[in-house]
């Protein structure tokens, strides 16, 4: 039963990588290799280009976009359950190959996101920011250390270990420590994350999907010793989204069987998904299985709707596809700890909050975190 | 049966009061007006302190919320290169850091800065404005893409609305200015909307992003970093922790103060001027009790048949009391409501001048907007009914006293009020006056001095006054009738004025008040301009003048870039060159000007004007830093002596200064200690001046020079000694801009007061009159005697108000003023202001003497004997 088991995922795997071999292939023949540069001088992400590290975990300002993503779940020794996003966007105005040391430098700007969830406090705490790079807001490029204000994510020098700092005005304070579990994943069959038609529609995406968590946060006058998961993105680019996308829907999921899922829904204006959409299993030694749209369905079932701006969102997605290894249905439902984890901030409100996933009997088999996107008017930039 | 209670009142107003308000409307209007102007200046000086004080919050505040803290340099700012430092310290922990650099604008366009409604200059804030881009919209709500458009525009300028208006500019309009004496040309990218976020933007404010900024002026150096900790409920706990941090990691270095310590200071620094303007605002309404104690006075005369009718109909001497006091309270509130009016439209004359004055004396505010609030509204009505009822006490009391039979016996005049007959309290008041002078004043904190004991005296000797001139109408009527031989109207008008009413006594009490201190004012407004006049002539010895276009003396003001004095010094026509420059710094708790001229200089091309002449260096100590030449104003807001050392603390280190003499010096009021420029360069490190004489070589022809200066640096502003004189004076003028104001309105209320008690007392004197025509004088006749009395009172009240004028200018002079300024001022009087006043008002007694005595007959029907 095992070995029949065992062979159906092997044959699964051969499956996957041949169907990602000619679908390599075929794109390779169909489409034009992308431009070095974008129009404005941008570097763009390369197929099969060797990333070097860890300098690459550190900031590229040649390229036009760049974030450092974490999300992560979070719980106290007393029992209280949190949640968190910190996100780390650098936007080029100018390309440039190295951090710059000027105090004001018009070329790059950081736009920084900060949430946490309270979940037994049934409160949401954000905060966005805004700089140009210089004394207040940079990302070093010969190592990860990027700040934005008292906000920091610093690694040491082989990113065994991050530090990260941030509050959210004078409410909260958080300080942690983050250790990957997981090898670093690149995403993309040939080294780059398609997101669009254009062959320039591409990002270095580079991710650790299981960070063991540990450290302090303090909400109001209550300090709380946390420990935890999270997850980390770092995706380089420089024009990776299509102008027809009106939005998309992400979800990072870590399972407790010690799997993890990755999937996201590009949205095009006629609402449905971009064949550019993806899911993607990992497995618990950190090797990746990609799914197209056709082998997964994205439910929205129910909307909530914001007081605050009107929007609605589908807050309880429901997941389908089919396991790489059993190849057998599975259902993720996506059980938001708390509704509005809205992140009101003007031009640019979305919905990312954490959330439990439940299998199709309403067990809970993981925690996730999903990211909707669009749903409140026009994105900026977008 | 409460409801006929209410009516029976209200019945009573109508045919009681009201009736006569319509009956003598002309005259119950002027009092309202008269009245209305005393509440409304006192309100509008009110509105103008508070808009002064509110102008010390720092022009960041309307764009960003107001900083919890400040981070300042005591050299001259925070370079660019430590603000990543100053993030450090505070590590974790949430706070928010603006770099901000604020520095003057003049435009050098003559028709614009003509438009400016002030003779400021524009305030120009460097900001980070992609730090601030969510808080900062422009009014056209410009799109993202212009934003950054705009950043790369070295020369964008953000205006506010107001500006915009006033200089009528627009988006794209190109602006010439002097910054630091240099020219250069702005674009106007944007407006500021009038309010952001419901907070108004200061009237003159320009904003550019820092780095621009920062270019413009070839500066590595912000002026402060205000720190902004985000809401929350961990925000005091979080202060505290930031406060104690940036201490602990820049103590000696930086200076970390809070916002409001800083408006405190601008506050305490102008405490002394405000309150002398507060006072003074109270004269108008002084006048204005006392006519509305005449008027009620009046009434009860006039209404003694019907005040006898209701007394006989039962009507109690209680109710008859409480009639009047509500008579009065009428008045009052009529008072507080034209008050507020009137000093809602006087705000916005007295706001301005207080600002101008706080900003050539003291410190560069932004220009507030006069606001009122529920406070003053309350103020108003409460000072009109509070005062019109302590005015109303004696005729009030007087109508309920005095007996039915008394009131309906015919020919029987209302006698004076008995206190104004107690010769005994008038002087002991004027006694204890004086030797109330002999107090020191009050010291509420460092550095502040409040003469309250100079007050006291000027109530009590206004008060003790008041009372010791209705004793000179006894005499000056004794003195008519015994002059009068054959001449009836003269005996007549003596024997009046020798007995005199109470309306007599406080007609007399109005005008004597109001004359008295408005004359004090003339001559404290004359000797300083002597004394300022004197002081500048010997200060001014240079040939030539330089300073930042839209300099107005300010320290805050717009300096000047070293480099370009350098330039001027290496001509050939020029023999020397002397800077100024000063820094703000503390002693013993007390903010002084520490400022720089070329020692070497003195006695050769420049002069100080030495109260004590300076010590021979053999006397200085063994140890000190430098020596110093403090203004009196230093040593008295310092409590320091010739001789003395001070301690004060500059980016070198703590240095000390000895004072080896002490000068004159008029043009700032918070303390001034000169020293030798090298050392102040040296101890502060800064290469900017606010002001510079220029000497030129024998012979070389001064006109000529200007001309090619002004040429060669159209940023400067470069004057020769009498226009440098001309400015000086004129910059006084409008220093004392709000005080003459005070004077014109004090003016104003004593010849308005003098009008309204003369119609009101001889129209009082119908019985006589009636009795004059009856015993055949003619309406000439009659017309000379209302004359000669009107203008007795005129002349008593003249004379003893410009006495009290006279006494009170010298406290002014001598005590006040000093003590408030540390000022000694030569007194000088204005005796041909005096004489104008004195024949302007005798011929205004008698013209309106004269003419109510013939209109009155006119009317005259023999029946109202």
């Amino acid at each position: 039963m095992e070995t029949g088991a065992n062979m159906s995922i092997l044959r699964k795997q051969i499956l996957h990588f041949l169907a990602g071999a000619v679908l390599l292939s075929l794109t390779a023949f169909a489409e034009p290799a992308p431009h070095e540069f974008t129009y404005d001088g941008f570097r763009v992400p390369q197929p099969g280009t060797v990333l070097e590290f860890p300098r690459t975990h550190a900031s590229h300002p040649g390229y036009k976009i760049e974030w450092w993503y974490l999300t992560g779940h979070l719980y106290a020794s007393t029992g209280e359950r949190f949640g968190y996003q910190a996100t780390f966007f650098r936007n080029g105005l100018k390309p440039q190959q190295e951090y710059s040391e000027q105090p004001f430098n018009n070329g790059q700007l950081y736009l920084t996101h900060m949430a946490v969830t309270d979940v037994s406090g049934k409160s949401f705490y954000f905060e966005q920011r805004f700089s140009r790079e210089g004394w207040d807001a940079y990302a070093r490029t010969d190592r990860l250390e990027v700040r934005h204000g008292n906000w920091s994510l610093t690694a040491d020098p082989d990113v065994t270990s991050l530090e990260m700092h941030t509050s959210i005005n004078s409410e909260v304070q958080m300080q942690l420590n983050l250790k990957p579990e997981k090898k670093l994943l690149r995403f993309g069959e040939d080294g780059t994350s398609r997101k669009g038609p254009a062959p320039e529609a591409r990002s270095f995406y580079l991710t650790f999907s299981r960070m063991l968590t540990e450290g302090s946060l303090t909400i109001g006058d209550q300090q709380y010793q946390v420990t935890g998961s999270s997850w980390m993105d770092h995706e380089i680019a420089s024009n990776q989204l299509d102008p027809n996308y009106t939005g998309w829907d992400w979800i990072a999921i870590q399972l407790k069987d010690g799997w993890e899922l990755k999937a996201y829904l590009l949205r095009e204006k006629d609402g449905s998904p971009s064949p550019y959409s993806a899911l993607i299993w990992i497995d618990p030694e950190g090797n990746t299985s990609y799914y197209g749209t056709d082998s997964f369905e994205w439910d929205k079932p129910s909307y909530w709707k914001s007081v605050a701006t009107d929007a609605s969102y589908p807050i309880s997605p429901s997941i389908r596809t089919t396991h790489p290894v059993t190849n057998q249905p599975v259902e993720f439902n996506f059980d938001p700890v708390l509704d509005d984890q809205e992140l009101n901030l003007p031009g640019s409100t979305y919905w990312e909050g954490a959330g439990r996933i439940l299998d199709a009997s309403g067990n809970e088999t993981g925690s996730a975190y999903l990211e909707l996107v669009g749903y409140a008017g026009r994105i900026r930039g977008l | 049966m409460p409801g006929r209670h209410s009516i029976s009142v209200l019945t009573f107003w109508r045919k009681f009061t009201l009736r006569h308000f319509r009956e003598d409307w002309f005259q119950t209007l002027l009092l309202m007006l008269i009245l209305g102007l005393g509440v409304g200046t006192f309100l509008s000086i009110r509105m103008a302190n508070r808009a002064a004080v509110e102008g010390f919050r720092l022009f960041t505040d309307s764009l960003k919320g107001a900083s919890d803290l400040i981070i300042e340099s005591q050299g001259d700012g925070i370079p660019v290169s430590r603000l990543a430092e100053i993030r450090d310290s505070l590590e974790g922990t949430p706070a928010n850091l603006y770099p901000v650099i604020e520095v003057a604008l003049y435009p050098l366009d003559n028709d614009i800065s003509a438009r400016l409604n002030n003779p400021s200059t524009i305030r120009l804030l460097g900001l980070d404005l992609v730090q601030l881009q969510s808080l900062i919209t422009t009014s056209d709500g410009d799109e993202i893409s212009d934003f950054w458009d705009m950043l790369d525009n070295p020369r964008h300028l953000l205006i506010s609305e107001s500006l915009a208006t006033s200089l009528g500019l627009s988006k794209g309009s190109q602006l010439d200015v002097s910054i630091t004496g240099k020219k250069r040309t702005f674009e106007v990218t944007g407006i500021l909307p009038e309010f952001q976020d419901r907070t108004p933007l200061p009237e003159n404010l320009a904003v550019m992003d820092l780095p621009a900024l920062l270019n413009a002026l070839g500066r590595g150096s912000v002026d402060r970093v205000e720190v902004l900790v985000p809401e929350g409920s961990r925000k005091s706990e979080l202060l505290a922790k930031i406060n104690d941090t940036l201490i602990k990691a820049f103590d000696g270095d930086l200076l970390i103060g809070s916002p409001t310590d800083k408006r405190m200071e601008g506050a305490s620094m102008t405490t002394a001027f405000r309150l002398n303007l507060t006072v003074l605002s109270l004269i108008a309404l002084l006048v204005g009790l006392f006519l509305i104690a005449q008027t009620l006075d009046a009434t009860v005369s006039r209404r003694r048949k019907e005040i006898a009718t209701l007394r006989s109909l039962g009507i109690g001497p209680r109710e008859i009391y409480r009639l009047w006091l509500s008579e009065a309270v009428l008045y009052g509130l009529a008072a507080g409501a034209l008050g507020i009016l009137v000093g809602y439209g006087l705000s916005a004359f007295t706001v301005e001048a207080v600002t101008t004055t706080v900003r050539s004396l003291y410190k560069e505010t932004s220009q507030t907007a006069a606001s009122i609030n529920l406070t003053d509204i309350i103020l108003s009505f409460s000072i009109g009914i509070i005062g019109s009822l302590v005015a109303a006490y004696l005729p009030a009391r007087d109508a309920a006293s005095t007996p039915p039979a008394q009131f309906l016996r015919l020919g029987k005049r209302i006698p004076p009020f008995p206190l104004f007959e107690r010769t005994r309290i008038a002087f002991t008041m004027l006694v204890v006056g004086a030797l109330l002078l002999l107090l020191p004043p009050w010291n509420p904190e460092p550095g502040t001095n409040i003469p309250a004991a100079g007050y006291a005296t000027a109530f009590l000797w206004l008060t003790g006054g008041t009372l010791a001139a209705a004793f000179g109408l006894k005499i000056v009527g004794w003195l008519m009738h015994r002059a009068g031989g054959n001449n009836a109207p003269l005996l007549l008008a003596g024997s009046r004025l020798a007995q005199p009413t109470s309306r007599h006594q406080l007609a007399l009490a109005g005008f004597f008040v109001a004359i008295g201190m408005a004359s004090a004012m003339t001559f404290l407004i004359s000797s300083f301009e002597h004394t300022v006049t004197q002081w500048l002539q010997q200060r001014l010895k240079a040939d030539l003048f330089v300073s930042s276009a839209g300099f107005q003396g300010s320290d805050s003001g717009p300096k000047m870039s070293g480099e370009l004095l350098d330039q001027i010094e290496q001509l050939d026509e020029v023999r020397s060159v002397d800077r100024f420059r000063s820094k703000e710094v503390e002693y013993s708790g007390v903010l002084f000007s520490l400022a720089g001229i070329r020692f070497d200089l003195l006695g050769k091309d420049q002069e100080l004007l030495w109260l004590n002449e300076p010590l021979p260096v053999t006397n200085a100590p063994s140890s000190f830093d430098a020596v110093g030449y403090a203004n009196e104003n230093f040593t008295r807001r310092t409590g320091t002596g010739l001789g003395d050392i001070i301690d004060v603390s500059t980016p070198q280190g703590t240095k000390s200064i000895w004072i080896g003499g002490i000068h004159a010096d008029y043009a700032r009021d918070n303390g001034l200690l000169l020293v030798d420029l090298p050392k102040l360069e040296g101890w502060f490190g800064f290469n900017d001046y606010e002001t510079a004489s220029v000497f030129l070589e024998e012979g070389v022809p001064i006109d000529t020079l200007q001309i090619k200066l002004r040429e060669a640096y159209p940023g400067l502003t470069i004057r020769n000694n009498s226009e440098l004189m001309e400015t000086a004076l004129f910059i006084f003028k409008q220093t004392f801009s709000v005080t003459k104001a005070l004077q014109m309105i004090g003016l104003l209320v004593a010849l308005a007061g003098l009008i309204l008690s003369l119609l009101s007392l001889l129209r009082e004197s119908g019985r006589e009159l009636s009795l004059q025509k009856t015993l055949g004088m003619n309406r000439h006749e009659i017309a000379t005697t209302t004359a000669f009395e009107g203008c007795g009172v005129a002349v008593i009240g003249m004379v003893s108000g410009l006495f009290l004028g006279g006494m009170l200018g010298l406290v002014l002079i001598y005590v006040i003023n000093r003590q408030s300024f540390g000022w000694t001022l030569q007194a000088v009087y204005p005796f041909l202001d005096s004489v104008l006043l004195a024949v302007a008002v005798v011929l205004l007694a008698l013209t309106i003497s004269y003419a109510t005595g013939r209109l009155y007959l006119r009317k005259w029907r023999p029946e109202l004997i």
